[in-house]
């Protein structure tokens, strides 16, 4: 494997006498889908926090795109291509799912000091806005105010708001949180579309998406990691069985 | 819901019609109008009128910008109106006197006293920024009402009007009222042009979702920050033409009641439109002369007509929301 997007290098973490983050190291590949999985309070939004930047370790260090942002806050690990979907974002309800993405798209030239030109003639912002669109499947909707797309349909325009900007590496934040199964599926199908081109961590607690994407999986439990490994060496450990699947199966 | 539109006779040709009388050129082509009316038939009331009406229409139209599009409540915008009147006011002491010089003049005075407060107030939010607005407005009220050099409480006539190319264009309240109504629609053009453009793209974002707007990486404060200081510029241009039109200039001009007015205007035009400012100012210029002339309780008429209008929005917005959900 070339050099990871990610690296966790021995991070730990402590609130009080209590460790969240017990010596966490992990790595991301630069085409890698990795999921972070493990039961409640095992620390995974803690460690969420560490890589976004939100959260700073009070050990260890953090490398991105092979820069060390271990002091780097979450601005400007945003601007080296870290994307955090769903999670910061709402999208404008005011606006319509087109008028999202180019706002999305305005952002990367991180200037709205254009007083003349109108925005409907930008048509290089159009023209990305509607490609991240369509490569979420909301060809057709464009014209279709935020507020009036269907929950799903929500969460692929912030994932084309995310494309948009082009980002190095996504950082989704159990992205299947409250939508329904058909929901799921095919958000998970949109995720897998993205595999080979971006690299992402998912932390998700339905199984059956953790099985369909990731490539990787590193179990999270007490704040340690307790493996990590393809779906089948995850599905075959014993320890994973008892502490998480089993609790999952119950 | 379409009983709304089971009950209009021909929706889409009423819509059309509507959709043309909305154009924002519409108010400022008949304030042209009536001067031109007002010519012909030797009305110089009606001219005057006209004049007074693009001129607060000009400063109603700056607000409804950072209000409509910004979602910045400024209840302080008569600062930067009288701020510019005062600079038409300095420069004629200093002599200069010309048409092109003094608005550009006012414009940079308006600004400069926006940036900095606009630097204090937009650290704000909801009430609190309608509040420190209108105290920074106050203080600049009682700053003029104590320079004595300027005439104090009293305010000072101009030392005269504004010439073009040296000769006393403004002189004539014919001049003056083209030059009005012109300064509105360039201004307007270039209002309605800024709103469509980026700038205007994000500062609706940022309206709608400041957060959001924020964390695309937009800087929400100095786009609002350049917004306001734009804004409070035209309204010195207003400012500038009112001292014009009056030839004197007073910290009447500044009175909190004026501010108050332009928010007004700019509701009763409907804030979400920018040319709803225009029709805003000449309702009240129309309701405030008709009215005022017939009794001396015109504001109650005023007051009416905003109850008016304020609940027939409140009913259409019911009704969108009842649609939604």
């Amino acid at each position: 494997m070339s050099e990871p997007i990610l690296r966790l290098d021995d991070i730990q973490k402590r609130y009080g006498a209590l460790p969240v983050s017990d010596h966490v190291s992990l790595e991301v590949g630069p085409r890698e889908i990795h999921a972070l999985i493990g039961p409640n309070g095992a620390g995974k939004s803690t460690l969420v926090g560490q890589i976004s930047g939100a959260i700073a370790p009070d050990e260890g260090r953090v490398f991105f795109a092979g820069r060390d942002v271990t002091r780097v806050g979450v601005a400007r690990r945003a601007r080296l291509g870290l994307a955090r979907v769903f999670q910061t974002s709402n999208v404008v309800a005011g606006f319509t799912a087109l008028e999202n993405a180019m706002l999305a798209a305005a952002a990367t030239d991180g200037t709205s000091f254009r007083f003349f030109r109108p925005i409907a003639a930008e048509r290089r912002l159009r023209d990305r806005a509607m490609t991240a669109l369509e490569r979420v499947g909301l060809a057709g909707r464009e014209g279709v105010s935020a507020a009036g797309l269907a929950h799903g349909e929500k969460r692929a325009l912030e994932l084309a708001m995310c494309l948009v900007q082009e980002p190095k590496f996504l950082l989704l934040d159990e992205p299947m949180a409250g939508t329904g199964r058909e929901e799921t599926e095919r958000l998970t199908e949109l995720l897998a579309s993205l595999d080979g081109e971006i690299p992402m961590l998912i932390v998700e607690h339905d199984m059956a998406t953790v099985f369909r994407l990731a490539h990787r999986i590193t179990v999270l439990i007490g704040g340690a990691v307790a493996i990590t490994g393809t779906a089948d060496e995850i599905r075959a450990d014993p320890t994973v069985r008892s502490a998480y699947l089993g609790e999952e199966a119950a | 819901m379409t009983d709304a539109a089971v009950s209009a006779p021909h929706p889409a040709l009423s819509r059309r019609l509507l959709g043309l009388l909305a154009h924002p050129a519409v108010p400022i082509v008949a304030l042209a109008l009536v001067i031109a009316a007002g010519q012909v038939f030797g009305q110089g009331f009606w001219i005057t009128l006209a004049a007074r009406a693009a001129i607060l229409g000009l400063a109603a139209l700056s607000l409804a910008f950072v209000l409509g599009q910004g979602g910045l409540v400024g209840f302080g915008h008569a600062a930067p109106f009288g701020i510019g009147a005062y600079a038409v006011l300095i420069a004629g002491e200093m002599g200069i006197r010309d048409v092109f010089a003094l608005p550009l003049f006012a414009f940079l005075a308006a600004a400069a006293f926006a940036l900095p407060t606009g630097a204090l107030a937009l650290r704000t939010r909801g009430v609190y920024f309608i509040m420190i607005t209108l105290a920074f407005a106050q203080m600049a009220y009682f700053v003029f009402a104590a320079l004595s050099g300027l005439g104090g409480d009293d305010g000072m006539s101009i030392a005269g009007k504004a010439t073009l190319f040296g000769t006393k264009f403004l002189r004539s309240e014919t001049n003056l009222a083209w030059v009005a109504v012109g300064t509105l629609a360039v201004v307007s053009l270039f209002v309605h042009r800024m709103t469509a453009a980026r700038f205007g793209f994000v500062l609706r974002a940022a309206r709608d979702s400041e957060a959001r707007t924020a964390a695309l990486g937009f800087s929400v404060y100095k786009t609002r920050l350049v917004a306001w200081a734009i804004s409070a510029g035209i309204a010195g241009i207003a400012g500038a033409l009112m001292a014009e039109q009056t030839g004197f200039v007073s910290p009447a001009l500044m009175n909190w009641h004026r501010s108050g007015e332009l928010i007004v205007m700019v509701v009763l035009g409907g804030a979400r439109r920018l040319s709803g400012a225009v029709v805003g100012a000449i309702a009240v210029v129309l309701v405030e002369e008709f009215l005022g002339s017939t009794t001396e309780y015109w504001k109650l008429g005023l007051g009416l007509l905003i109850l008016a209008v304020v609940a027939s929005r409140v009913a259409d917005l019911s009704k969108v929301l009842g649609r939604r959900s």
